[in-house]
């Protein structure tokens, strides 16, 4: 396919784990608020154009450039200020929030999320890898979101990381799905994730309403089967 | 034709059902609609309502879906149609659309641990062991559901005292704190009075005449209606009391409710005396006593909120209460403008100490009344649905509560009441309350107004409306709008519950 190098777009912001260095993008997926790329690794990078939807290897730009799918485009970087920084360093979860946090877990009650509900058995992920509705499967939501409390208590992999990390299959859900494990086991985490391990640390009960409810809006499962993972995770170690 | 579908062991709130209700009866076609639960008191109203329940068989835990129709087609499509709203209501986007919200009340107290306050509203059978729940993490309770059984309601209370806490209820309907408002209240200024009472009506009728005269509350405490009883020793009304009597920012105390069993109520009278706080005790329907100020004995609710509006700006009681006084014959005159007649009374009340009062105020006048809700045992109605001579119903009473919603939201049936009182051709005044003020229906006068409009359609002139309004000027639904409302539809507004029922009372002919 001829390389459409004509469609160029300037970031207003970028994550810190952008590369600046690299200008042209296949086109991978388009929707609403989003452009999926592939850079020249093959990595997913992803141009959005709301601040929430942050992650790693991410860019905002003020609109999506019109491209079809297998088409590139330009992303001139170099003079974007850093909007995000992806990085999950460990801190710790207050207590407290123990209760609110276990409430979370009901979330796979909902009847979208059942499918999950009947292959969760507390302890075995590999059911639930490539499981479910949703762009990303909401099976994979839930386990980024285990992982991602077990990742925010401990500094070095534990032993529910380490399990994940050895027996991971790769090929066993979606490219997309698969990528954003890539990028969770290097210790990044997306924006709205972020937003809610920040106000739990910083005991501010509002910001912690605030983070569950942008999470919840967030796809159609996405943010609750993340949530229910998370409060699982949580609920295993707190 | 009806159709009637039973949906077992399914519990859904009242707001839901009656939001669905609502919905149906818009469809073309559609005559009535009902959405309750399957209790006693529930299948008698569907059959007042027309529906032929014979052969029904659900219990208390299953729901009633009960349609009429013009034919098949039209009942198929409201069934339908409300099983697609119960189990997706459209309006669940729209009210979930705000702030994440805890879902467990540990959950609630982990994003607010600084609560020392819990208001309960769910199904009677369940408040009980979500009360005891939070007076266990060190919660006050405000127990706003009905249908809780007096024996919980004593461990409870006994439970609570021990550690320092109130619970405010059962049934208790209107709590306000700091001039701040819980449940049903009405919109009035803080100021030096603090009300003590069974909670609910008493409460908010006391609240806005002493707003009508100038005087603010800062403290309202609820106490359920059962609490002055022997069995339960009057336990919260003797905390509550004992607190505002220490309260400096108090300066005028008010205790206002059913006569409490002689025991508490010696407590509470002790209380006081001792400690010399200004205060004025309405126990409607009560012994006579004297007054031994600065312990003042009311018997109305208007004349309690009268002589403590008094107390609390340093004037004379005895000149309050004969200004009181001479508004009888204002009264007097107004019925005969409107003009005195032969025939029943029948009241129709939302609240209960308002339905208790108007009892009083026509016994008072020689009208013996029924109810269902009586002061006397004897003049108890064996039918709630079936009023006899003057009957005075209350239905915000358990009985007709039961899965649905209070009278003070919901006027649904109420307004069908007032239409079918119309259809007796012995009724001659109907009389009857509303409640403004928060958590009350946005427009009660309206939907009032509706139906007496609709009920002269049957009754022409026989019928004299007589009402009063819970109210005060700030509430949310407009106090002089809701009585313009009323007056237009040629119902008889007056200032208080009493004078409603003093009125009701002169414009019968003896």
């Amino acid at each position: 396919m001829s390389r459409m190098r004509d469609i160029r777009t300037r970031p207003l912001s970028v994550s810190a784990d952008w590369n600046k260095s690299l200008e042209e993008y296949k086109v991978v997926s388009v929707y609403r608020r989003t452009v999926n790329l592939e850079d020249t690794d093959g990595r997913r990078c992803t141009l959005i154009t709301e601040q929430e939807d942050f992650s790693s290897r991410t860019a905002l730009v003020e609109s999506l450039p019109v491209a079809e799918e297998g088409s590139f485009v330009s992303v001139a970087a170099e003079d974007a200020k850093i909007g995000y920084n992806p990085s999950l360093q460990a801190a710790g979860i207050c207590k407290k929030w123990r209760p609110l946090i276990l409430e979370w877990q009901s979330f796979l009650a909902d009847d979208d999320l059942a499918v999950l509900a009947d292959v969760w058995d507390g302890v075995n992920w590999r059911p639930l890898v490539g499981l479910g509705p949703g762009l990303t499967p909401a099976g994979d939501d839930f386990i980024y979101g285990r992982l991602a409390a077990h990742m925010r208590l401990f500094e070095d992999d534990d032993s529910v990381v380490s399990d994940f990390r050895r027996d991971y299959r790769r090929g066993s859900t979606s490219k997309l799905a698969e990528g954003f494990y890539d990028d969770l086991l290097a210790r990044k985490i997306w924006k709205r994730g972020r937003a809610l391990l920040d106000a739990l640390a910083a005991n501010d009960a509002q910001r912690v309403l605030d983070a569950v409810k942008c999470l919840i809006d967030w796809g159609h499962s996405s943010g609750r089967a993340w949530l229910a993972g998370f409060a699982f995770g949580a609920g295993e170690v707190l | 034709m009806q159709r009637i579908e039973i949906i077992r062991s399914s519990y859904y709130d009242s707001v839901t059902l009656m939001l669905v209700a609502k919905e149906l009866n818009k469809l073309a076609g559609v005559t009535s609609s009902s959405l309750v639960m399957g209790t006693e008191a529930n299948y008698n109203i569907l059959a007042s309502g027309g529906f032929d329940v014979d052969g029904i068989d659900a219990t208390p835990n299953d729901l009633i879906i009960a349609v009429m129709g013009e034919d098949e087609s039209v009942l198929d499509g409201a069934l339908k149609t409300a099983k697609e709203y119960i189990a997706s209501p459209p309006w669940k986007k729209e009210m979930s659309a705000g702030d994440y919200r805890p879902k467990s009340l540990d959950g609630a107290l982990a994003v607010q641990k600084d609560s020392n306050i819990a208001v309960i509203s769910v199904a009677g059978r369940y408040a009980g062991d979500l009360a005891m729940d939070c007076i266990g993490k060190g919660l006050n309770v405000m127990l706003f559901s009905d249908n809780v059984p007096l024996e919980k309601e004593i461990e409870l209370k006994r439970t609570a005292s021990e550690k320092g806490l109130l619970v405010m209820g059962p049934d208790c309907g209107t709590v306000i704190i700091r001039g701040k408002a819980l449940g049903f209240a009405n919109a009035c200024p803080v100021g030096p009075v603090g009300i003590v009472a069974a909670a609910g009506t008493g409460l908010q009728e006391v609240h806005v005449q002493l707003a009508r005269r100038g005087v603010g509350t800062l403290h309202g405490i609820g106490t359920g209606g059962r609490d002055v009883k022997a069995e339960v020793g009057g336990i919260t009304t003797l905390t509550a009391v004992k607190e505002l009597l220490s309260d400096d920012e108090i300066e005028t105390l008010v205790v206002v409710g059913k006569p409490p069993a002689k025991e508490v109520e010696d407590k509470i009278l002790d209380l006081v005396k001792r400690s010399g706080k200004p205060s004025v005790f309405g126990f409607i329907g009560g012994q006579t006593r004297c007054d031994e100020p600065p312990v003042y004995i009311c018997s109305e609710l208007e004349e309690t909120a009268c002589v403590a509006a008094a107390l609390a700006k340093g004037e004379d009681p005895a000149m309050a209460r004969s200004d009181l006084k001479a508004k009888e014959q204002g009264l007097k005159n107004r019925a005969e403008e409107i003009g005195r007649r032969k025939g029943y009374i029948r009241g129709l009340f939302s609240g209960g100490t308002l339905c208790y009062e108007a009892q009083l105020v026509l016994a008072n006048h020689g009208i013996d009344t029924w109810s269902n809700a009586p002061f006397s045992k004897e003049k108890k109605l064996e039918n709630s649905l079936k009023p006899v001579a003057h009957s005075i119903i209350d239905y915000g009473e358990d009985e007709f509560t039961q899965g649905r919603l209070h009278p003070m939201m919901d006027l649904t049936f109420r307004c069908e009441r007032l239409l079918a009182e119309a259809s007796d051709p012995e009724v001659s005044v109907v009389l009857f309350d509303v409640v403004l003020g928060y958590g009350c229906n946005p427009d009660p006068a309206s939907l009032l107004a509706d139906a007496v409009t609709a009920s002269r359609g049957r009754s022409g002139d026989r019928i004299a409306y007589v009402a009063s309004i819970c109210g005060f000027d700030d509430d949310p639904q407009d106090f002089e709008k809701q009585k313009k409302i009323l007056e237009s539809a040629g119902v008889a507004v007056c200032e208080s519950n009493a004078q409603a029922s003093r009125l009701a009372a002169f414009l019968l002919a003896r």
